[in-house]
């Protein structure tokens, strides 16, 4: 509440009382709301890029579900095809949805391919011709970066470069996996057993690494740039208190060159997706793609076929190089040090450490002896002693320290 | 001055001639005053006589000689030549000017009675009621000059007497020739000689007089007619005569107007309590039928269910492109600037062209030429101050108004995160001036203009403005014929900053500008036949958005999208004509043509395929001043109005309305940085028919207006986009473009209480409003080419206004809306992509937001009505949605961390007070 008071004198001898008087001028909110599904309608989803690599080339397909369900329902048993000018490519179902072809194969520019679906309810679904956009781009440059996002938290922000002179590429998608070694600082190489024997503690607790691969829309486009060249473009933002970089980290950056077509479906998705400023709303609706049914016109089918040129990069970094005078990771390693209560027989003790160590939530740290010979054990949170919490011991076969 | 006693009309009946009465005098006197007169008279018997001063001033130098009468005999002799009467009553001799006193009720006055069929019948069955002045109407119409002609005679079986006399001219002192005199409600009328001389046959009893004269003010003089007499009028010369005069007496104006338009009371509109306490003329207008608008934080008005970019906004014949602030949350028009605001929604004038749905017809009052007033107001949003001044006295005035928001710390207030480093301010000023030259002629000049910052996000900025100038020139050739010439230019205009952390950083700006010559006539033929008739002509200039790169870092490459030049030309015909008395015509043409013009270049598509940047068959290049293309075509604007009595009447319109520009949004509501485009080769102008009939009622003296008025309206080429379509920048927009149907149909209810202490409005209105976008192709067609409800299609909304005054000093005001909620897309299910979820969409505006309604309370105080005092103030205390009703303003939903959350916002989800301080000096 303000209240402020301006007197104000005039020359002909009038006092002029201006007050002013408010209490909360106007509160804005943005809520929250379950949704719930009404006139649910079950789509097919088709979600593949054939690519230039020379690869099993991957073609998921799925079925729109509830906001009330899980995840999608995946759209087994069809019937998958890719059509060039003269070879077909014929997938197999390699697990519900996924879809691998036979053979494996890449895009060849100048061809057109086409992709057919015949789901097991003998529906048959085929795409618009689309041919391989050029190959000319390629990343540059991948550059992590100490930055501060919008919210004015600080991490490590991911830039991307890439150019082609040619300036035919235009329009850009980005994909990454990034992959993090994970320390356990509180690693010992001895574990306490339930019948407080020391015994040698499995290998893989003391580091590992983890991966993630993005899961959002990362678009942009050079259109309105002198050259067809992507400068400084942020992919991916990681806050400084995260476990990826905690230690070392590695990032894979794949570039998607689109057509403008494909570009545009992405584009709107990711526009559909986004939270909005307050005063206006984008008109939402169906987003159509390149695929319809060929028997019924009127059916709604989701997703893009799309023929994309891929170029791609991995870099490598550690956490002191970057963001050395950041706040770091932590899984909050406080000691934990049981002791005998005066109420408590020697038996009950021993059962209560028993059932912490069975709980599997600590590991053990170290024995703390007094002067005597009766010793106390010393714990920390599991997440402090073994790695495997966070991800898995196995180096990764592109990993390099 | 001597009021001896209150005269009362209805006395008992009793014999009233005692024997003095019959005693005889002797009196003579020779150049001497009435009232002198009487003096003797009153020595000379027991009579006292009652009356007054002034009544007897005008009756000198009398002379006369009497021997031997009885007293009523003298004063029937000395009465004789005067507009007095007496009354004899014991030894009291009331006299009277004009009236008489009756000694008995007239008949009837109790109903029919029983006749004693003893008594013959005396008098003729003519009309021989008594004259009465009721005191309800003098009361009621005080505004109104109540004149009294003649001398009441008892039982005179005369029914009508003769009124002559002479129209002067007040200023000229000249004859008024061909000037009108109506009886109101009767079939008389007539017209002035060449020395301005009339004469006509009245009724007795309370006549109103309604002189029309071109180039005059109208006149309305309440007449009581006694006997025949006489009437001179001096009339003062009015010279902005294209604007119609709007007395408030004129108590059944809307029954009678015959294009119905919705008038706001500018003055009244402080007294409706608003969000934040600012005073807006505009918004009230929304609580009327047929004027809403889509959201609380939406700009733009959708009048019968038409988009928002369909409405004429004048102020003083300049467009104002968006006439708000902050997201429409404020009016960009200084409140204390408007003089009328007039809103055509069922037939639009035929001076009036290029928009579909309505003209708001803004003017600004003229400023003093008389003395230094200023007025102002404080308020926890803005502040606004307005000065207007004499620059040659009694000839010509200038005002100068200025508003500025201190809205920042608004923002600041926000609980929305990202919303904490916005910033939001805006500003307007007006400047007027207006100069009478002549008599005959008068300039007048206005200049606006708004700017309104803003930025949501820390890294970019919106500015966004409007321009307008007018300069108009009326000189009146005749009575009969005047002329308006006026020049305006028009700008809107906005500007993107984008300054982020990355090298493409990028200022964007648009523009649109258009400059408008209108000569404009009106003629009075006959008095039943009135013309106005003009042409005008309107260049548009489109600068549809330029990108430039802002820092020396930036990577951004300048691009320009060629400008777009457009010339919209009309000539317009329009004809009132009276066929009968009950019957009026109000009947107009306007031809528009619109021409594109080079320089510029366009695409043909190939037929047969969805418009799209492959299908283009070739670019066509224009030079400079080539017509591109032309569109256009008559618009017929008809109106007729029926009295079927004086104070009821029925109404129908038809109304045929082009529109050669379009906004461009692909968000569910307007916004300041929606574009507009001209027509051109291959976006076609929208146009529209709507039909309306509707019943107007006034009951009690005009207390009460009551309305009911249903419409009809077809529209075509209505502007949509593809889903998700890129709209800034895109050279080919028209390949993202769908153009439809649109269908509105609905009945509007209002009934306005306009008197006594408790007054306001209630209006409510059932409509609907579809779109059609329709095609041969599946990406060029929305909701399987059917109907589907608008964004702003509200079925019901009911709006409750009231005011109560308590003293001259306390008024409250409340003002309750209540409307289904507007539809909306809603996800059906979700989908997941890339490892992201997102929402399928239904079709489109297939759901409702949840209904809306608000309750506003105010409080308004004027400082105290001390004469010496200096500046009159007034406070308004209002609180805006006291019943806190968190009215979803949108529902959107994002995709966060691969799921998908709905989301809904609102802008005032509790309840606001606030403060204004006003004042006035």
């Amino acid at each position: 509440m303000i209240i402020a008071t301006i007197y104000s004198k005039c020359n002909r001898k009038v006092k002029l009382l201006l007050l002013v008087f408010i209490s909360v001028i106007t509160t804005n909110c943005v809520d929250e709301f379950d949704i719930q599904t009404e006139n649910f309608e079950s789509i097919l989803v088709v979600n593949t890029s054939i690519t230039n690599e020379l690869k099993k080339q991957k073609v998921l397909l799925s079925r729109t579900f509830k906001f009330e369900e899980n995840g999608p329902s995946a759209e087994q048993g069809a019937t998958v095809r890719i059509s060039d000018n003269n070879v077909d490519y014929v997938f197999e179902e390699v697990s519900p949805g996924v879809y691998i072809s036979i053979d494996e194969f890449s895009a060849i520019p100048g061809r057109e391919y086409q992709l057919s679906i015949t789901t097991t309810d003998g529906t048959s679904y085929i795409s618009d011709k689309a041919t391989l956009p050029t190959e000319n781009s390629s990343i540059t440059q991948v550059t992590p970066v100490q930055m501060v996002n919008n919210n004015g938290v600080e991490g490590v922000g991911i830039l991307v470069d890439s150019f082609d002179p040619t300036g035919s590429s235009v329009y850009y998608r980005y994909q990454y996996e990034e992959t993090y070694k994970i320390v356990a600082r509180f690693w010992v190489p001895v574990d306490l057993t339930t019948s407080f024997e020391f015994v040698d503690r499995p290998d893989g607790q003391e580091i590992c690494f983890n991966s993630r691969a993005s899961n959002s829309i990362i678009i942009t486009d050079t259109r309105s740039q002198e050259e067809d060249r992507v400068n400084d473009f942020l992919i991916r933002f990681i806050e400084a208190e995260d476990i990826s970089v905690a230690e070392r980290y590695s990032i894979l950056v794949r570039q998607i060159v689109q057509s403008r077509e494909a570009y545009g479906f992405y584009q709107t998705l990711s526009n559909f997706s986004e939270s909005e400023s307050l005063f206006s709303q984008v008109q939402p609706g169906f987003v159509s793609g390149n695929i319809i049914s060929e028997k019924n016109k009127n059916e709604r089918v989701l997703g893009f076929f799309e023929v994309a040129a891929v170029s791609q990069e991995r870099i490598f970094f550690d956490r002191e190089d970057i963001i050395n005078d950041l706040p770091r990771f932590s899984p909050g390693c406080d000691r934990i040090a049981p002791v005998q209560s005066t109420s408590e027989s020697i038996e009950e003790f021993e059962r209560r450490l028993q059932d912490l160590i069975r709980s599997g939530n600590v590991k053990f740290l170290e024995e703390q002896r007094g002067e005597e010979d009766e010793g106390t054990f010393v714990f920390v949170p599991r997440g402090c002693g073994d790695c495997s919490v966070f991800g898995s011991s196995a180096v990764p076969s592109f990993w390099v320290d | 001055m001597l009021k001896k006693y209150l005269v009362i009309i209805f006395l008992c009946c009793q014999n009233v001639w005692t024997q003095e009465s019959d005693a005889l005098i002797t009196l003579s006197y020779e150049n001497e005053d009435l009232a002198l007169i009487l003096a003797k008279i009153e020595k000379l018997t027991n009579y006292d006589f009652f009356y007054q001063d002034s009544w007897l001033a005008e009756y000198k130098d009398l002379s006369g000689n009497y021997v031997n009468q009885n007293v009523k005999s003298i004063l029937n002799s000395i009465f004789e030549d005067t507009l007095l009467n007496f009354f004899v009553f014991e030894d009291r001799v009331i006299i009277t000017k004009n009236n008489s006193i009756y000694d008995h009720l007239p008949d009837h006055f109790f109903g029919n009675t029983r006749r004693d069929s003893s008594v013959p019948q005396i008098r003729n069955n003519t009309r021989v009621s008594p004259v009465f002045e009721t005191s309800r109407i003098a009361s009621q119409q005080e505004s109104i000059e109540t004149i009294k002609i003649g001398k009441s005679v008892i039982n005179s079986s005369k029914t009508n007497f003769v009124l002559s006399g002479y129209l002067t001219n007040n200023q000229t002192q000249k004859p008024l020739e061909n000037a009108i005199i109506v009886i109101n409600g009767k079939d008389l009328g007539v017209k002035t000689d060449k020395s301005g001389y009339y004469e006509f046959e009245l009724n007795p009893g309370i006549n109103i007089l309604e002189i029309n004269a071109v180039g005059m003010e109208q006149q309305k003089k309440r007449v009581v007619i006694y006997n025949d007499g006489k009437l001179d009028i001096a009339i003062n010369e009015k010279i902005e005569l294209l604007d119609e005069v709007i007395l408030q007496s004129e108590i059944n104006n809307n029954v009678e107007e015959v294009v119905t338009k919705t008038e706001i009371d500018v003055e009244e509109s402080k007294n409706i309590p608003l969000a934040l306490g600012e005073r807006d003329v505009l918004k009230v207008a929304t609580t009327l039928p047929g004027i809403t608008t889509t959201s609380e934080g939406s700009s733009g008005y959708n009048v019968r269910g038409g988009k928002s970019d369909q409405n004429l906004i004048l102020l003083d014949d300049a467009v104002i492109y968006n006439p708000q602030h902050f997201f429409g949350i404020f009016s960009a028009l200084n409140p204390f600037a408007l003089g009328d605001a007039n809103i055509y929604k069922s037939s639009i004038p035929a001076e009036y062209g290029g928009r579909l749905s309505s003209v708001f017809d803004l003017t600004t009052k003229d400023a003093s030429d008389t003395n230094v007033k200023v007025e102002g107001s404080i308020g926890p949003v803005t502040g606004n101050v307005l000065i207007e001044s004499p620059v040659v006295k009694g000839k010509s005035g200038l005002m100068i108004g200025g508003r500025g928001a201190y809205a920042n710390w608004i923002l600041n207030s926000l609980d929305e995160e990202s919303l904490k480093d916005s910033e939001a301010s805006f500003y307007d000023a007006i400047a007027k001036y207006n100069h009478q030259i002549t008599e005959k002629a008068k300039i007048e000049a206005t200049a606006y203009w708004s700017r309104d910052d803003f930025s949501i996000t820390s890294d970019s900025l919106y500015i966004y403005g409007n321009r307008a100038l007018s300069l108009s020139g009326t000189y009146r050739f005749n009575e009969n014929h005047t002329a308006k010439l006026v020049a305006s230019n028009s700008k809107y205009s906005f500007n993107i900053e984008f300054d982020g952390d990355t090298d493409n950083d990028f200022e964007l700006g648009y523009s649109i500008e258009e400059t408008e010559l209108k000569f404009q006539f009106k003629y009075l033929l006959k008095e039943k036949l009135k013309f106005n008739y003009g042409v005008s002509g309107k260049l548009y200039v489109v600068d549809p958005g330029s990108i430039h790169p802002r820092g020396i870092e930036s990577t951004i490459q300048p691009l320009e999208v060629e400008k777009e030049r457009g010339l919209e030309s009309a000539i317009f015909l329009a004809s009132e004509v009276d066929v009968t008395d009950k019957l009026t015509l109000d009947v107009g043409v306007r031809y528009s043509i619109f021409n594109l013009l080079g320089k510029g270049s366009q695409n043909v598509y190939q037929s047969g395929v969805p418009r799209s940047e492959g299908s283009i068959e070739e670019t066509l290049l224009f030079d400079k001043n080539e017509i591109i293309t032309t569109y256009g075509g008559p618009e017929v604007r008809a109106s007729a109005r029926y009295l079927i009595k004086d104070d009821f009447s029925v109404k129908a319109a038809y109304n045929k309305t082009f529109q050669f520009i379009h906004t461009l949004s692909n968000n569910t509501t307007a916004s300041p940085i929606d574009t507009w485009k001209l027509s051109d080769l291959n976006i076609e102008p929208q146009s529209s028919q709507q039909y309306s009939l509707g019943v107007f009622k006034n009951l009690d003296d005009g207390t009460y207006e009551l309305s009911l008025e249903g419409f009809y309206k077809k529209s075509k080429n209505i502007l949509d986009f593809k889903t998700g379509a890129e709209i800034l920048l895109n050279e080919n927009i028209e390949t993202e473009v769908l153009q439809g149907n649109g269908k509105a149909y609905g009945v509007e209810f209002l009934i306005k209480k306009q008197k006594g202490k408790l007054y306001g409005w209630l209006g409510y209105t059932y409509s609907r409003s579809f779109l059609q976008l329709d095609s041969e192709f599946n990406e060029e067609r929305v909701n399987n080419g059917d109907f589907f409800p608008s964004n702003f299609d509200k079925p019901h909304d009911f709006s409750l206004v009231i005011n109560y005054k308590f003293t001259k000093r306390f008024s409250l005001a409340t003002n309750f809306v209540y409307q289904t909620g507007r539809p909306v897309t809603f996800p059906i299910g979700s989908f997941s992509f890339d490892d992201a979820e997102f929402a399928v969409f239904s079709d489109r505006n297939k759901f409702r937001i949840p209904d809306f309604y608000r309750l506003d309370i105010g409080l308004n105080i004027e400082g105290n009505h001390k004469k010496k005092k200096l500046a009159h103030s007034f406070w308004t205390i209002s609180v805006y949605n006291v019943l806190g009703r968190n009215n979803p303003l949108s529902v959107f939903f994002v995709t966060e961390n691969g799921q998908v959350k709905g989301l809904q916002s609102s802008v005032f989800s509790i309840p606001v007070p606030s403060i204004t301080y006003n004042f006035k000096f």
